[in-house]
């Protein structure tokens, strides 16, 4: 038993879990390994006293001499500040109620550079911080000295990282710090996903034959669907879900405190500004949180959540992680949660005791959305939660750590090589593909210019360097993974900051102009530089500012889930079903009059003539990201039929394909049109991918260091280096086709955009699956909802030019 | 294309120029020439390109032409002077009776001995009969009875088309007295202004340029 844990919980008068007891004991033989445990079930010290007693066991008494400068212990990543800061109060907390001299500093992209500064030259015992932090320090001078005593490192939320580019920053960090320190003790923490074993394997290395804990802990969840009056009056289309609001407000009257997830920031402002129309008595005791708004106010509101002196906070994923609000006992989620893992840690942010019950509300915003209460019950009792997918062979990432490491001490080529292709990410690269690498940083790529002007990285000694302060400081701002818009900050006259918002948005308005942000009605007094002067407004209607990003696709279990609930529809006695699938027969029986109602091996196609033009709807479920590129491949087979352009529209049951002259469908073609013959041959050849990897190319330019937003408060001008990254996304494609990341980004699109596994598997599906064709007049219920879409993707096999001449003979026809 | 504005012939060129017949001008706007290799110089790993397009273009336009007088518009360098400038040098050079002359635009920061060396004049306008100005941005308080062309912008329009198909191409845009023309570098991107419903849009279409009325 772990002595000083001992004392402390016996002095807290609490008893620890036989999960911590296990993390204790194999940390106690110096086993690395992965902790399975939900948050607020104290995983925290399952790990920390393991962490302390290695201090006071192994490295405290080697420090005889009091003199000499202590070394950095222990480093503990987490995903997000507002968690750091979390896990920095409760570790303190031991240290003070022990009185020990285990001091624990806090590093984020909010620690002031003073306190950097002393924490560089004066380590803590232990440091809390992100994985972006981890690659500043990596990119500091004296780093290697700096790491020299770490013994153990910690990554939080393993899973949420796990799946992002970040969780490569983090696999690098690793593999950096553990050829400093061979005898590291790697600890991951993680939520459950469907494969832990791998995020296990990831962190630890394959060698390392880590132990994987996990807290056997019986959470029971209850799940409502909240249910229109009628179905009549609910509508067919939409994703606000307003229409009911009304029923919200006794469940928030009732709890204590409510969480209302949205998926968007827009979403939230906007269910924000109506709750308060709808329930003026909710000012002053309901909050609003997302993303962009300042930390001030998030923590602000963080904390009057952990006083219970709110009744309500409407917030995105902003609230996922993290933080327990113990005064938190519902929680409504507005919309489909889109996957089985978010819902459930939705879920999991009321009921916090051991035993206690987690209550959520799902709040469908249009009538087919109602169906996904029943598939969440479904997949919850089935414990179908979606796995995270690591990226691999990221470029982008591996150029900026090479950087990183050129600014600081500078690398052996060598050396970091046999570094790197014992991560994951990187196992398969060639010594070609690292040296390409090299060559871009040193050489700026393959050239043949003798007297080229390039300048970045140097080799002195044998080392990659980087010489020039300018470019290092470039470098050392634009550190990360996550590329973001340019940002404006919002303002006050007298300089209370508000938040951010996407420099688009804010140059669609004039001074004088009212918008809602951050819960607010402000108008628009002036922009200058990246800041947005406001002032409080009291007018009602204002714009509402959308943000990009943050549109998630249904994952593939939750689509499995909806199609299980179709079946349900067929074949149960109607006193047998859900009350969601009970409820809308009204729906599906509509469907079937003006159409037809797929069983689950039937396909439904719908071709309808509009004013827009002609539209083929299909149904094959299989959630938003899949039917994206379906819906390529199926344009493709179209098109090879006859030359023609479509315009495509998805969501997360269904695919469009608009086009302005017929198309060439009969039950007969469709065979041909879902055959997984010649299936990989015709992603390749049919899909445009180019237009999904200039997309794609914009993250992977802003990671590489391709695209420099500038300084922040543009304070130093990076004078004539701003381009977007479409210009280099060209660039490569006409001039350098074998590049690196220009290949990264059409991978990236076949992994992540395409779900190449997933589609495949789809296809075969629907291969044996009866087609239906109907031709009608009118709309259905099931189309409606993608008619509707405005977020639209282009498909053509005409090429540019005789497109453009078709555009050019229908203008002439003006 | 041709356009008349104040008895002047204006030839809106496929190839991102104006030629004005009458004085035998070409004009060219937002050349930026060495942007790809100022991005190198500092370190954005770009490829390194040895031909030039826009240079080569400009050599065809002279030679199908026959101007005696180009002007450009502005930004004609992106940035500082690199290897760049002596490609410039070399193609201009091929034409001795040739006037070149520049409007200064706020990318060119290149000394003006360099430009003097060139014989390139180097003026705040050019002003032709009347009142027509060419230069590269509005003054700050334009003349109302000038007609100004000018570049800076790298205007484009957005023709959205049956089944919601959308397209970006480049334009000469016109609102009251001002002719924007689109930018001539193959390297710089495109400004779809917000108020180019209001005024009129000749887009280059492949090889064509189309008056769209709205």
């Amino acid at each position: 038993m772990n002595e000083l844990a001992e004392h402390w919980f016996k002095l807290k008068s609490w008893e620890p879990y036989a999960f911590q007891k296990d993390s204790w004991e194999q940390m106690a033989k110096g086993k690395s390994g992965l902790l399975n445990a939900p948050t607020g079930f104290g995983k925290t010290m399952a790990i920390w006293f393991g962490i302390l007693e290695h201090y006071y066991l192994k490295i405290e008494p080697q420090y005889t001499d009091k003199r000499k400068a202590k070394k950095l212990h222990c480093l503990w990543i987490t995903p997000l500040r507002a968690l750091s800061r979390e896990i920095h109060q409760a570790t303190n907390a031991v240290s003070d109620d022990l009185g020990l001299d285990y001091n624990i500093g806090l590093r984020t992209g909010d620690t002031l550079a003073a306190e950097r500064k002393k924490q560089k030259t004066k380590p803590p015992s232990a440091l809390i911080t992100t994985p972006e932090s981890v690659h500043i320090m990596l990119g500091t001078k004296g780093y290697s000295e700096y790491f020299a005593g770490l013994s153990v490192i910690v990554i939080d939320e393993w899973h949420e990282l796990m799946g992002s580019k970040r969780g490569v920053l983090v696999e690098l960090a690793l593999s950096r710090l553990k050829a400093l320190n061979p005898k590291l003790i790697i600890w991951g923490i993680s939520a459950t996903i469907g494969n832990l074993k791998q995020a296990k394997a990831i962190l630890l290395g394959n060698r390392n034959r880590g132990v994987l804990v996990r807290a056997e802990l019986d959470k029971k969840i209850d799940i409502h669907t909240i249910l229109p009056d009628s179905l009549e009056k609910f509508p067919w289309a939409g994703h606000m879900g307003l229409t009911l609001a009304e029923k919200v407000l006794p469940l928030i009257q009732k709890g204590s405190s409510t969480l209302l997830f949205t998926n968007t920031r827009a979403q939230a402002e906007i269910w924000y500004q109506h709750l308060l129309d709808i329930a003026p008595d909710l000012a002053g005791v309901m909050a609003l949180h997302h993303g962009s708004l300042s930390q001030d106010l998030r923590n602000w509101v963080e904390n009057a959540l952990h006083e219970g002196s709110l009744k309500v906070v409407v917030c995105t994923s902003s609230l996922d992680l993290g933080v327990d609000f113990r005064p938190v006992d519902t929680v409504i989620q507005v919309g489909s949660p889109k996957g089985v893992a978010r819902f459930l840690q939705r879920a999991g942010r009321s009921g916090h005791q051991p035993g206690a019950l987690s209550t959520i509300y799902f709040l469908p915003t249009h009538s087919l959305e109602i169906m996904e209460g029943a598939s969440l019950k479904y997949a919850v009792a089935k414990g179908m939660v979606e796995e995270r997918i690591p990226f691999i062979r990221s470029f982008d990432v591996l150029i900026q750590y090479l950087i990183t490491l050129a600014v600081s001490e500078g690398f052996s080529a060598d050396e970091i090589f046999q570094e790197v292709i014992k991560t994951h990410c990187y196992e398969s690269i060639t010594r070609q593909e690292f040296d390409d690498c090299l060559l871009l940083i040193y050489k700026g790529g393959r050239t043949l210019d003798a007297y080229d002007e390039f300048h970045k990285v140097k080799i002195i000694d044998g080392l990659y360097k980087v010489t020039d302060k300018k470019i290092a400081l470039r470098h050392m701002m634009s550190i990360g993974t996550i590329v973001n818009d340019a940002m404006m900050q919002v303002k006050y006259l007298n300089g209370k900051y508000l938040g951010s918002i996407e420099e688009w948005f804010i140059s669609r308005l004039k001074p004088g102009d009212t918008f809602w942000f951050s819960g607010r009605s402000l108008e628009l007094i002036m922009v200058k530089y990246m800041q947005v002067i406001v002032r409080s407004s009291n007018k009602k209607r204002g714009k509402i500012p959308s943000w990009m990003g943050g549109r998630f696709p249904i994952s593939a279990n939750l689509g499995a889930a909806i199609r299980y609930t179709f079946k349900e529809v067929h074949y149960k006695a109607i006193q047998n079903k859900t009350p969601e699938v009970q409820f809308l027969m009204p729906l599906f029986n509509e469907q079937a009059r003006r159409s037809y109602l797929p069983k689950e091996n039937e396909l439904l196609l719908e071709y309808i003539h509009t004013k827009y033009g002609y539209h083929l709807f299909i149904y094959p479920f299989e959630g938003k990201l899949v039917h994206e590129g379906m819906a390529a491949i199926l344009a493709y087979r179209l098109s090879k039929i006859k030359k023609s352009t479509f315009s495509i529209a998805t969501n997360e049951y269904g695919i469009e394909l608009l086009s302005d002259e017929k198309i060439a469908v009969n039950e007969l073609s469709l065979e041909d049109l879902f055959s997984t013959k010649e299936l990989y041959s015709d992603i390749q050849e049919g899909i445009n991918t180019m237009e999904m990897a200039r997309r794609q190319f914009r993250e992977i330019a802003g990671i590489s260091g391709l695209v420099f937003k500038g300084f922040p408060g543009n304070q130093i001008k990076a004078k004539h280096l701003q381009a977007n990254s479409g210009l280099f996304f060209s660039v490569f494609e006409d001039y350098d086709r074998d590049n690196l990341l220009l290949r990264q980004a059409y991978d990236e699109v076949f992994i992540f955009q395409l779900e190449i596994v997933r589609m495949n598997a789809a296809f075969q599906r629907i291969e044996t699956h009866k087609k239906v064709l109907r031709s009608l007049e009118h709309l259905t219920p099931f189309s409606f909802p993608l008619f509707t879409e405005s977020f639209r993707e282009k498909y053509s096999n005409e090429d540019w030019l005789s497109r453009i001449e078709k555009i050019k003979q229908q203008l002439e026809e003006l | 294309m041709i356009i008349t504005i104040r008895d002047t012939q204006i030839q809106l060129l496929a190839q991102r120029a104006i030629y004005l017949e009458q004085y035998k001008i070409l004009v060219i706007a937002d050349m930026h020439l060495g942007k790809l290799l100022h991005f190198r110089k500092k370190g954005l790993f770009v490829p390194a390109i040895t031909v030039n397009e826009d240079l080569e273009l400009m050599k065809k336009l002279i030679e199908e032409y026959n101007p005696h007088e180009v002007v450009f518009l502005g930004d004609l360098f992106h940035s500082e002077q690199n290897s760049e400038c002596g490609n410039f040098l070399e193609v201009i050079a091929l034409f001795p009776q040739i006037k070149f002359i520049l409007t200064k635009g706020n990318h060119d920061i290149i000394p003006t001995d360099f430009f003097s060396n060139a014989q390139v004049e180097i003026v705040k306008e050019r002003v032709l009969e009347n009142k027509i100005a060419l230069r590269h941005q509005l003054p700050r308080k334009p003349e109302p009875d000038t007609f100004y062309m000018i570049g800076h912008f790298h205007p484009g329009y957005l023709i959205h088309r049956k089944a919601r198909q959308t397209f970006r191409l480049p334009c000469f845009y016109q609102y009251g007295n001002v002719l924007v023309l689109p930018a001539f570098g193959k390297f710089t991107g495109l400004f779809i202004p917000e108020f180019s419903e209001e005024g009129t849009n000749y887009v280059i279409i492949n090889d064509e340029v189309i008056h769209i009325a709205k």
